[in-house]
């Protein structure tokens, strides 16, 4: 009996640049938005700081070429970048590819994160952090 | 010949062992391998306003004369901290028992932080009906400012304004008094 096995390798995803909503004045509060492609707005009393851009998070993920594979980002309500006691909550995620990815003739591509801010008023001063998670899988 | 046929059921048996042990191998050493989860950390700093206080000491250029037949001239006022006066115009004469003196702000916001520094161009002053125009506005520093200390503390700069004073020959007598703008912003 003759038997052949062949197999995806399996895909990964690996984390190259972090989700940078940089630096701001939070006023009267409102939103933070950094687009996948890395623009970054504001909106209500925010005013962003030039010297402080924002950055959108990057991700290398690798595995068979040519395949597909979707992509789950984390959903509203769940990420909050906290300082000491202060928080602020990051919602909207969005990606570049979405919803779904195709990995290139190398067997990677290169997936784009951004997402919006809330500031609230009179936002205790401060730096910010927490993590998010990106999940894919072939489709 | 009975010993062959145990050695090929032997063999077949140990083959389809290895295939299945491969499988195994390739799902245990990546877990599942249709899926994978990556982590991204996400930061964002807030900092205070930028503010500037109100004038804690006017821009004056002081007491000056003019002889209307010899001309007008411009008085002009430094922006170093205690101000220099100096004039042009021979038909000028700066009283030098008041010498006036630089404007002063204090810059307030996140330590360290760069900030554009901004002053109207032209400002009237006016004595009843009569005007005289300051213009050439300078500042020390020049812009940009750099905020006291370090982000994430409350910093500080004091900011001196002077200008230039433009006196016609035929300027009234009187006191003259104007207001000025000074705009400062993050960079």
């Amino acid at each position: 009996m003759a038997a052949s096995v062949s197999w995806a390798a399996a895909i990964a995803i690996s984390n190259t640049q972090g989700l940078v909503f940089g630096r701001f004045v939070g006023g009267s509060g409102g939103d933070v938005t950094v687009s996948p492609a890395g623009g970054r707005s504001a909106s209500g009393g925010v005013v962003l700081v030039p010297s402080g851009p924002g950055t959108a998070a990057q991700f290398i993920v690798s595995g068979d070429a040519n395949l597909s594979y979707a992509i789950s980002l984390p959903g509203n309500g769940v990420v909050v970048l906290a300082s000491g006691a202060n928080s602020m909550a990051v919602n909207n995620f969005t990606s570049s590819p979405s919803p779904t990815g195709t990995l290139g003739a190398g067997g990677s591509q290169t997936l784009s994160v951004g997402a919006t801010l809330s500031v609230g008023s009179n936002q205790a001063s401060g730096s910010y952090s927490g993590t998010f998670d990106v999940t894919v899988n072939y489709n | 010949m009975k010993s062959g046929k145990f050695l090929a059921f032997n063999r077949r048996v140990l083959n389809a062992a290895l295939a299945s042990a491969v499988a195994l191998g390739s799902v245990g050493v990546v877990g599942n391998a249709y899926a994978a989860v990556g982590t991204g950390v996400s930061t964002a700093t807030v900092v205070p306003a930028i503010t500037i206080s109100a004038s804690q000491r006017d821009l004056a250029f002081g007491r000056f004369l003019i002889d209307a037949t010899v001309g007008g001239g411009t008085v002009i006022m430094s922006s170093a901290s205690t101000g220099v006066r100096t004039k042009t115009g021979t038909g000028l004469t700066l009283v030098a028992a008041t010498p006036g003196n630089s404007g002063q702000f204090t810059v307030t916001g996140d330590g360290g932080a760069t900030y554009s520094i901004a002053v109207a161009q032209t400002t009237a002053l006016t004595s009843g009906a009569n005007t005289m125009n300051a213009s050439t506005f300078t500042t020390t520093p020049s812009t940009p400012g750099t905020l006291s200390g370090t982000t994430g503390t409350s910093g500080t700069q004091i900011v001196y304004i002077g200008a230039t004073l433009t006196v016609a020959a035929s300027q009234a007598a009187g006191l003259y008094t104007g207001a000025y703008t000074v705009t400062v912003d993050y960079n």
